[in-house]
């Protein structure tokens, strides 16, 4: 009967609720399916996009599940700052590209999370589709986040207790998508109190709901540590790119939203032999 | 300036990177991916791609302004370059490098690409 019940939550849950372990059991552990040069050419292009445009700050999103693994309306697992910064190189010289600011959650204990930067080809590597989402916030927003970061003045906001479908508007759990719209929301409203950021984000912000059934709702919590659901009242509401994307331009935080396709995947369908 | 205690010498590495959700895809490889990270930038290498290590450079002191209502972030932007405090955040073009950056502490292996199989 364990066996049973073990095996249940694999057929049952879907989109966040469907587990890596479950899938590794049945022999389907996704795998990227783009070549390392592939996805470093990716991470030049967003770079190279990210720069034409000026930009700054953006906030970037890639999904690291297929599509249709994902719950409906939500398109990417994973958000982080593409900071423009000056870099030194190991030879010493100066030059510049994007740091990524994200927030992860550590691999062993999975509840816990930490601010971590690094760069454009980590944030790649986590992507299995080819395609990522932007939103440049606007040139006032850059600046005010660009301060917040480089003085890492957003890590009053972090709240390392992580919970991946954690609700935007109760200060218990935090992910990285919602740690994005906390430091977007100290910016706009030019506060770190993060009560005060939290009852600003429940009259404003409005996060994308997340269906789910009886099921899920009570076998998430035992088949995926990260999942916590005592921040949760009714629908599970949490923080999405659209969610973002849709605050930001309706509140003028934003000047562009937009997806980014590899070119890799088009040059690999135009060299397919006609016919 | 933060950094990922398990950082480069996994960055490269082809780990597949299943499940993103805030998860790190550093942060799942062992020690031999140091091996794959090896054969990775020996890949990108071959291909033409320079790979470097580097970091971001800490911002020089200075005591420029910042202008906001917050006083803490006042209080702890104080320490800002200048010329990037004032920098205008427009829509103007900026130049990004053409190498593939991962992180300082990369190990340090050297690659003769004549000798790649």
């Amino acid at each position: 009967m364990r066996h049973a019940l073990a095996g249940l939550p694999a057929l049952v849950l879907t989109g966040f609720f469907t587990l890596p372990g479950a899938e590794a059991g049945s022999g389907a552990l996704p795998i990227s399916p783009f070549a390392i040069e592939d996805t470093a050419d990716f991470s030049k292009q967003i770079e190279r996009d990210l720069a034409a445009r000026g930009a700054r700050v953006a906030l970037v999103f890639r999904t690291g599940r297929y599509r249709e693994d994902l719950p409906d309306g939500v398109r990417y697992t994973h958000g982080a700052f593409w900071v423009w910064s000056e870099i030194e190189l190991a030879d010493g010289t100066r030059t510049h590209g994007y740091a990524v600011h994200n927030l992860y959650h550590h691999a062993d204990e999975t509840r816990v999370s930490y601010l971590a930067q690094d760069w454009p080809l980590n944030f790649t590597q986590g992507d299995v589709v080819g395609e990522v989402g932007v939103i440049l916030p606007s040139p006032e927003m850059q600046r005010r986040v660009w301060m917040m970061l480089v003085s890492e003045t957003d890590e009053a906001l972090h709240q390392p207790d992580y919970s991946l479908l954690s609700n935007p508007h109760d200060p218990r759990y935090q992910n990285c998508n919602e740690y994005l719209l906390d430091v977007i929301a100290a910016a706009a409203w030019e506060t770190m109190d993060r009560e005060q950021i939290k009852a600003n984000l429940t009259a404003w912000f409005e996060p994308a709901p997340i269906r789910t059934g009886l099921f899920e709702r009570l076998l998430g919590p035992s088949v995926d540590e990260r999942i916590r659901l005592e921040d949760q009242r009714g629908t599970i509401r949490t923080t999405t790119y659209s969610a973002l994307a849709r605050f930001m331009s309706e509140h003028r935080l934003s000047s562009e939203a937009y997806e980014i396709r590899a070119d890799f995947l088009d040059a690999r369908r135009a060299s397919l032999p006609a016919g | 300036m933060r950094t990922l205690p398990l950082a480069s010498c996994l960055l490269l590495a082809a780990t597949p990177m299943s499940f993103a959700d805030s998860g790190n895809p550093t942060a799942r490889a062992s020690g031999e991916s140091a091996g794959a990270s090896v054969e990775a930038t020996a890949t990108l290498a071959s291909a033409g791609v320079t790979v470097t290590g580097a970091a971001v450079v800490g911002v020089t002191g200075s005591t420029a302004g910042v202008l906001t209502g917050n006083p803490d972030l006042v209080e702890n932007s104080l320490d800002f370059a200048a010329g990037m405090a004032a920098a205008p955040f427009g829509p103007g073009p900026l130049e990004v490098t053409d190498a593939i950056i991962i992180a300082d502490d990369a190990p340090l292996v050297p690659f003769d690409a004549d000798e790649a199989p």
